[in-house]
């Protein structure tokens, strides 16, 4: 056991951030799997007016988005622009017309008077990817090299989000967060009152009726678990080291997402797509599976 | 810069926090701070009936309070104090602007009908918790009328 923690400690010194050399294969899988975040994000119906500007809606009127012949153009445009972008060519157009739309819309949607956070890290991821195609093609970089930076870029944003997420809960109080968790109760109970005003249906869940109790029965455990996500927050960063550690962060980050779900009935879909998609690489991981299962059997074939 | 690893991730994570609630961008600050104190509005007809915010405005519960704290931070701020320190007009005003956007957006006619028909109220709980033993675990709620619309 003494002899681990030194060889533990040169092993976290050595962590360093990787690009991670995926086949082509595998990039096209993932913008494939782009299209439903897309598909989610960009078929909203949108609201006509703009009480709150937010973001470029303080200087752009922007409500002309939600007018029928608009709206039916903007589709058209964004599903050619989806095209080129699943087809690996013509990125910086069609980057440059998805970013434009997921800004402008999501601008529009947040400029009602309730800031939403269901659409900033798809929008951010994409104008990452937009940057990287272009700085491409300022430094000649081989459309293999783009497309390996865009997908690493996607990471770094996705990471940085959760770091940020974790630095708004260590410098939003002057009192450490770990040590007010038990006041979640009181957020606990709201969600579900607020989650009864929408449709007036009672939740009879333990989440619903025990959790908070249990929150104050048992706070020090409550810290201890909820002090795990703020942790798993603050390194995400770490899933740029390799494959597996992008696949642990990922599904620790996935788990994370649906015990949220559970407790707040916070939903953060375009994340899990997200972590789905550039972290637990699903298309990869499916591959990855089968040849080592295929591999398992050739073994074993019966000799003739 | 090869000794400062993740770099890039640190630097857009700082940018995010400097930048704050602009889209895209946003220090994603959910539940960043629990305080022992928090609200929640529900809505009612004129007759006190209780209204499913969902089915009638397309919209949560959650979302039509973020829009009356919007309108609330903003009268307060005109006036030159925090929303903490509003008065029990400032929250009327506030409630009544909130009302005022959403019945201007029911989910279709039928909505629209009952809304002239009975009318709507807003309604702001505040739920406190004060952690001494015994008590229910000091739970306290007390709710007031914050906005009326009538056709």
């Amino acid at each position: 056991m003494a002899q681990m923690i030194p060889k533990l400690i040169t092993y976290i010194k050595g962590l360093r951030e990787n690009v991670i050399p995926h086949a082509g294969w595998e990039m096209i899988l993932m913008r494939l799997c782009m299209l439903y975040p897309f598909y989610r994000a960009i078929g909203r119906k949108l609201p006509n007016v703009q009480p709150h500007p937010n973001g470029l809606a303080h200087f752009f009127d922007l409500t002309f988005l939600a007018q029928p012949a608009v709206v039916q153009g903007t589709m058209i445009l964004c599903i050619v622009a989806a095209f080129f972008y699943v087809s690996g060519w013509l990125m910086i157009p069609a980057l440059t017309v998805l970013s434009v739309v997921l800004i402008l819309q999501g601008t529009l949607i947040n400029s009602q008077g309730a800031i939403n956070h269901s659409l900033q890290l798809l929008t951010m991821v994409v104008v990452a990817q937009w940057l990287v195609y272009i700085y491409g093609a300022v430094r000649h970089l081989g459309r293999h090299q783009a497309h390996l930076q865009a997908v690493h870029w996607a990471k770094i944003v996705i990471a940085a989000s959760y770091v940020t997420a974790a630095f708004s809960k260590l410098f939003a109080s002057s009192e450490f967060w770990i040590a007010r968790v038990p006041y979640m109760a009181l957020q606990v109970i709201k969600s579900n009152l607020q989650t009864y005003y929408n449709r007036l249906e009672v939740n009879p869940s333990f989440i619903a009726e025990k959790f908070p109790y249990w929150v104050l029965e048992f706070p020090n455990v409550a810290r201890l678990f909820f002090g795990a996500g703020l942790a798993l927050e603050l390194f995400a960063f770490l899933a740029l080291v390799s494959r597996g550690w992008a696949l642990f962060i990922g599904i620790s980050m996935l788990v994370l997402h649906y015990t949220i779900q559970i407790i707040m009935t916070l939903e953060f879909r375009h994340h899990v797509y997200l972590l789905l998609i550039f972290y637990v690489n699903a298309p990869w991981l499916l591959y990855a599976g089968g040849k080592w299962i295929a591999d398992r059997f050739k073994g074993r074939t019966v000799p003739a | 810069m090869r000794t400062l690893p993740f770099v890039a991730t640190l630097a857009v994570a700082i940018f995010l926090q400097i930048v704050e609630e602009q889209f895209p961008f946003s220090q994603f600050p959910m539940y960043s701070g629990f305080s022992n104190e928090t609200t929640v509005i529900y809505l009612t007809d004129v007759n006190e009936t209780l209204i499913p915010v969902h089915p009638y405005f397309r919209l949560s519960s959650a979302k039509v309070k973020k829009t009356f704290n919007t309108e609330l931070k903003k009268i307060c701020r005109q006036k030159g104090y925090s929303e903490s320190e509003a008065t029990p007009e400032d929250l009327t005003a506030a409630g009544n602007l909130t009302l005022s956007h959403l019945v201007r957006n029911p989910r279709d006619a039928r909505y629209r009908k009952k809304l002239d028909e009975h009318g709507l109220r807003m309604h702001r709980t505040t739920l406190r918790m004060n952690r001494k033993k015994g008590d229910d675990h000091g739970f306290q709620q007390d709710t007031v009328t914050v906005g009326e619309w009538r056709k």
